[in-house]
């Protein structure tokens, strides 16, 4: 018989004991049982279409936006407004417009502005990114020479 | 004492038996609940990836042949003549299109499909019917470009 471990009446008491070590071991099975269950029930889950889907209203919209010349332009409270009307209403976005020009042989930073939703979590496992890369020309020669990268998630 | 038989307590089996099928029950009922839900997922997952291509399809190519809109025989639907811009003759012809066909040059003969242009908050064209009692419902968007300002193309697909 174990000798460490109590169980059934005591001798002397005649008081009840519970079996510490089974009753352990069974809390530790139907632990790992619940665990096992909830983990595939309730993992957060990362949609790969959805995604995708993101991507391309970004995509699509920065590029009319580029084929209009808006982006050219930089009329931001345009671009931002366009952005809103276009995209789903189901998407947070944030876009970061960078300028550069070229000056001394080298791209050096003009201006960089930021529109949309200014806080973007980065850990969000449903969060799509990408850069469009655009030039604006004034008398036929490129002035600045931008980036417009974005981020965007599902609401 | 000098009976060393063992002896069970009908009560507290009872109750432990009762505790265990408890606990069993809920443990399958979750799993079945969860598998469930993935079935549904895949089936979704499918759904979404099929419409999802063909709606790429419709805003990046011409369609195959790519005058299909004068022949009226198309293998393949497109309506782009550029990348998101949509050409409106491609796009007047499919919504004249029979539905059936519509639906079997498109790729989804296995589902239903409701596809629609909005520009300025006007629904442009409609093709194909509104689901009102589907299963399953898929719903892609897109910004495309028609008759030079933005617009916005959904394709419902369903069953």
């Amino acid at each position: 018989m174990r000798e460490n471990q109590q169980g059934s009446t005591s001798r002397f008491t005649g008081k009840g004991f519970v079996f510490s070590l089974d009753a352990f071991m069974a809390v530790i099975l139907l632990i790992t049982a619940f665990a096992f269950v909830s983990y595939s029930a309730f993992q957060e889950k990362v949609d790969p279409i959805s995604r995708l889907d993101t991507q391309r209203q970004l995509n699509d919209t920065l590029d009319i936006l580029d084929r209009e010349g808006k982006l050219r332009a930089f009329d931001f409270q345009e671009i931002e407004s366009d952005l809103n009307l276009l995209l789903s209403k189901n998407i947070e976005w944030r876009l970061k417009i960078t300028q550069y020009e070229f000056k001394r042989g080298q791209f050096e930073k003009a201006s960089e502005t930021v529109l949309g939703n200014a806080s973007v979590n980065l850990s969000e496992k449903n969060l799509v990114k990408g850069k469009r890369l655009f030039l604006s020309f004034k008398e036929d020669e490129v002035e600045y020479y931008s980036t417009a990268e974005y981020w965007a998630w599902l609401k | 004492m000098n009976n060393k038989k063992g002896q069970i307590i009908a009560f507290d089996v009872f109750f432990a038996l009762m505790v265990f099928s408890v606990i069993v029950g809920v443990l399958v009922f979750f799993w079945y609940e969860n598998l469930e839900n993935k079935l549904h997922e895949t089936e979704v997952g499918r759904m979404h990836l099929r419409a999802s291509t063909v709606m790429d399809s419709l805003v990046s190519t011409p369609g195959q042949p790519n005058n299909w809109e004068l022949s009226g025989d198309a293998n393949r639907v497109g309506l782009a003549f550029d990348r998101r811009v949509l050409v409106k003759e491609k796009l007047l012809a499919l919504v004249a299109m029979d539905y059936n066909e519509a639906r079997q040059v498109m790729g989804l003969s296995a589902y239903d499909f409701y596809l629609f242009l909005e520009q300025d908050w006007q629904i442009v064209a409609t093709v194909g019917t509104e689901s009102t009692s589907a299963r399953k419902e898929v719903v892609i968007e897109r910004v495309v470009e028609f008759e030079g300002k933005p617009a916005r193309l959904y394709l419902k697909v369903y069953r």
